[in-house]
């Protein structure tokens, strides 16, 4: 380090020009500070694994290609989860009990709907020869296509309806999720050049051998089979089952759910069929929930706009059994119940001593899960002997279900069968400059946040359009416009990232802290190890390591 | 933003002074001279024959900084030189040995701007304590706490009616730089105090100078304030009014006080701030403070 003494000189008892740059009290250190990019909460907690300070960074420099970019190097569905997702990555934000957690995700669907209006999708890699199935078109199945696309891989997609998209088309109703988003999103990963047959259900209308062809399989056929109550008159025609329901009105057709609907359930799918109900005209609609109120398992906002729409949620309530009258349903036989979890995870009632009731209906709709198809798990463990791997992601092999798991897994069984048929291992390094060390390992903890940095500033509004009684299925929550998101944007704290904001540069005592390439570098000959800079770095991303 | 403070100097890992020294050096034009009487600045400013600034320095005994810096403006202004002279001194060197000649040259309203880097002991020397210490605190001259309370250097600069005094915080740099900026503007006898906490002798780590010279501000024990001409008082940072225990259970200097003491503390706190409130509200009208949040929350 040399510095230009200029036409001042040091004056009185020192040597003109020596200067204290001859000690190097470098000497003097134990501990040396590194920058680090280390993970942030959510990233940490995004189960689809987006690397999420790094895209809202983007964003918040206006940088919205890079920022829909980033997050498609690991989800190609963001204005879908921007929508759908329950966003755990919001419950882990450091910001929680500052002011609120920063919207993650609001930002994600304003990156991806400005993603399905301007983004270019990159172009896939050079063509590689190898040829990987996908079975199942839904979320988990379209991501491992996604990833194995872009990398060059030939890859077929095997799907048994009419089109693309699993559960986000014939489960989720569009005033969640329009058609239009999800189809944009669907077309912007067939870009890559996928060979799609739909229409074809392996094991059906494709023996099981015919996969024994390809390099690689994935299967993702979803959880397909509905649970079932196991009471008296269940098996009366006017108990339905609601994700059938819903798959009758997200393919075109309208049932007419007239009079007095029941619908049994606590989660996502009650919720959806419930209103979904309303909006083609029931009478009334009740929800039948074991959980209370806040434990149900669908979100706290699909439960207020539910209510808000005019449907009755009773919760700590089970079904006993099914009253019929001279052949019709005439009502459903309740108490008040608590719920007890089987050790295989399902979920079943402890009924109250106390007087049952009976609930007046016309139309029951149950709603209480599915399962795997066992057929397609016989499939999955069948993989291997002689034919290829076989791997399994999505509702299909995990109790996660939800759109995002269903990404991340897909994305996960590309790494996995990447690394088979490349033999590149599964987590390459992030691209980070020279200066900062990857610490992908190391979850940001609030105490390394120094929250004192960032003044306090609102969360956005998220408010939604839900009405009593809505007709139609257009969408309920509307979207940030830019500005809001921007100031979005600006309340990420980076965890973990350095953002070059010069707090460990003008902490420094020693002046040891100098700017290199857009970001910094120590001067090891002067830095005496304090740990100033490091304690006072608002995020994380400069911490104290052993000396070497 | 150019610093003027060069690596590899002696002061201790950490130091708050360095670092407050840093930020003043930062904000000063290019013709400027430094005059130093013993002090941790001495030290920071280099082993004979070494500098550690490319600033001139003139080190002076420990009694005379303030009057050698009225020499020397008087001597720059007798050539005709625009040359700005600030002294850089400790709370020893100010609130006691340096006290009489910084007293007569602000009566004659001598034309320097001088910056106490108070880190309430005579640290450098091993920790004794000096008026500029607080009631409580242990030192190795008060090993069961001092007796009197702290002197309001301030209070006593502005007493002399100078053109402007004001306290300051190495953790509140923006604030800092703005009344060094302030202070440059004006000519006569300016003031700084500049509270900064000293690792060793306040028992705190090697990295936490900043963060407890925040607790310090935020907790009110430290405000942080200008007065113009002795009389116009005006708070500079509206703090979020913590618990003072929270700043004092940060050092080991207090860490033998008693729930009681503590509580005396917060209610010294509580009046100085009344007090610093009442006089900023005495000359500028209510309106200048809001009353309800300047005020110590009940807690
Ligand atoms: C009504 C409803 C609402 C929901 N709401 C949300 C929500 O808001 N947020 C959220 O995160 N999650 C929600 N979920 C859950 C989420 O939709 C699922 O977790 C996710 O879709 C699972 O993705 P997947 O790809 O594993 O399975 P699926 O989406 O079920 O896709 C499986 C695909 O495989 C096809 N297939 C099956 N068998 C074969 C075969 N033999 N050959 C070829 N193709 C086959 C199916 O036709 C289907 O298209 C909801 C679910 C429902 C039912
Ligand atoms: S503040 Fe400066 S001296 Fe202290 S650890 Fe950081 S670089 Fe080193």
């Amino acid at each position: 380090m040399s510095v230009d003494l200029g036409p001042a000189r040091p004056l009185g008892w020192s040597e003109p020009g020596r200067t204290t740059l001859e000690i190097p009290t470098g000497g003097w250190r134990t501990r040396r500070p590194v920058y680090v990019e280390a993970r942030a909460p959510c990233a940490a907690a995004c189960p689809a694994g987006e690397p999420v300070p790094r895209w809202v960074e983007r964003a918040r420099q206006g940088d919205y290609a890079g920022a829909w970019a980033l997050v498609r190097e690991a989800n190609p569905f963001p204005a879908v989860t921007g929508r759908v997702c329950a966003h755990p990555c919001e419950a882990a934000c450091h910001r929680w009990d500052h002011d609120g957690a920063v919207a993650v995700h609001a930002l994600e669907r304003f990156v991806g709907d400005w993603g399905l209006a301007h983004g270019r999708p990159a172009p896939p890699a050079a063509r590689r020869p190898e040829r990987v199935a996908v079975v199942g078109g839904g979320p988990a199945g379209l991501s491992c296509a996604y990833h194995l696309g872009r990398l060059g891989y030939r890859v077929t997609v095997y799907e048994r309806m009419p089109a693309l998209g699993g559960l986000l088309r014939y489960g989720i109703p569009a005033y969640r999720l329009p058609r239009a988003v999800l189809d944009r999103e669907i077309d912007s990963i067939l870009g890559l050049g996928l060979e799609v047959r739909t229409g074809t259900a392996v094991g059906r209308d494709v023996p099981w051998e015919a996969l024994d062809g390809y390099d690689a399989v994935f299967l993702a056929v979803g959880a397909g089979i509905p649970l079932r109550l196991g009471v008296p008159g269940e098996d009366h025609p006017a108990v339905g089952d609601g994700l059938a329901f819903l798959r009758a009105v997200n393919t075109g057709s309208r049932p007419a759910p007239g009079g007095r609907v029941v619908v049994v359930g606590g989660g996502s799918t009650a919720m959806d069929v419930a209103r979904t109900a309303l909006r083609l005209g029931a009478r009334s609609v009740t929800v039948l929930a074991l959980e209370a109120r806040e434990a149900m398992p669908a979100a706290p906002d699909e439960v207020e706009q539910a209510l808000a729409e005019g449907v009755e949620i009773r919760n700590g309530v089970g079904v006993r059994a099914f009253v019929e009258k001279d052949g019709c349903l005439c009502g459903v036989e309740v108490s008040a119940a608590t719920l007890e979890q089987a050790p295989d995870g399902t979920v079943r009632p402890v009924f109250l001593p106390g007087p049952s009731g009976i609930l007046e209906t016309d139309t029951t709709l149950l709603a209480i899960g599915q399962r795997p198809d066992p057929a397609s798990l016989v499939a999955a463990e069948a993989g291997g002997a002689g034919g290829p791997v076989r791997y399994a992601g999505g509702d299909m092999a995990s109790g996660f279900r939800t759109v995002s798991h269903a990404i991340g897994a897909g994305a996960g069984a590309a790494r996995l069968i990447h690394a088979r048929l490349a033999g590149v291992p599964p987590e390459a390094a992030a691209d980070l400059p020279g200066w900062v060390a990857a610490r992908p390992a190391h979850v940001v903890t609030l105490d390394e946040i120094r929250l004192d940095a960032f003044p306090r500033a609102p969360r956005c509004p998220r408010p939604h359009r839900a009405a009593a009684r809505p007709a139609g299925f257009t969408e309920v929550v509307p979207g940030l416009d830019e500005a809001a998101a921007r100031e979005e944007a600006r309340r990420c704290l980076t965890c973990g990232r350095c953002v070059a904001c010069d707090v460990c540069l003008l902490a420094c005592p020693d002046m040891a802290i100098r700017r290199v390439d857009g970001g910094y570098a120590v001067a090891s000959e002067y830095c005496k190890g304090c740990g100033l800079c490091a304690r006072e770095c608002p995020r994380g991303a400069l911490q104290m390591g052993a000396e070497r | 933003m150019i610093d003027r403070l060069l690596p590899g100097h002696a002061s201790c890992p950490g130091c708050a002074v360095a670092l407050a020294v840093r930020y003043v050096l930062q904000g000063l034009p290019d013709r400027a001279v430094l005059v130093v009487p013993p002090s941790c600045i001495a030290v920071l400013m280099g082993p004979l024959p070494l500098s550690s600034t490319t600033l001139p320095v003139l080190q002076t005994a420990f009694e005379t900084a303030a009057a050698a810096a009225a020499g020397l403006a008087r001597a720059y202004r007798a050539l005709g030189e625009d040359v700005t002279v600030v002294c850089l001194a400790g709370d020893g060197g100010t609130y006691d040995i340096g006290l009489q000649a910084l007293s007569g040259a602000a009566e004659r309203d001598e034309d320097f701007l001088y910056v106490c880097f108070d880190n309430e002991a005579y640290q450098n020397t091993g920790n004794q304590k000096s008026s500029a210490t607080p009631w409580g605190a242990r030192t190795t001259s008060t090993p069961r706490g001092k007796t009197t309370r702290k002197k309001e250097i301030v209070e006593i600069l502005a007493a002399h009616r100078i053109p402007y005094a004001a306290t300051a915080s190495p953790a509140y740099r923006d604030d800092l730089l703005a009344k060094v900026r302030r202070a440059l503007g004006l000519h006569g006898t300016r003031f700084l105090n500049v509270t900064c906490p000293c690792v060793p002798g306040w028992g705190i780590g090697e990295d936490a100078s900043l963060r407890v010279g925040r607790l310090g501000v935020e907790s009110r024990a430290v405000p942080l304030y200008e007065v113009e001409d002795g009389t116009r008082y005006r708070i500079t940072h509206r703090p979020a009014g913590i618990p003072v225990g929270d700043y004092l259970r940060a050092q080991s200097r207090y860490a033998h006080l008693t729930a009681d003491q503590v509580a005396a503390i917060q209610a010294e706190v509580e009046r100085r701030w009344e007090d610093l409130v009442e006089r900023c509200e005495r000359v500028n009208g209510p309106a200048a403070v809001d009353r309800a949040e300047a005020r110590v929350p009940a807690s």
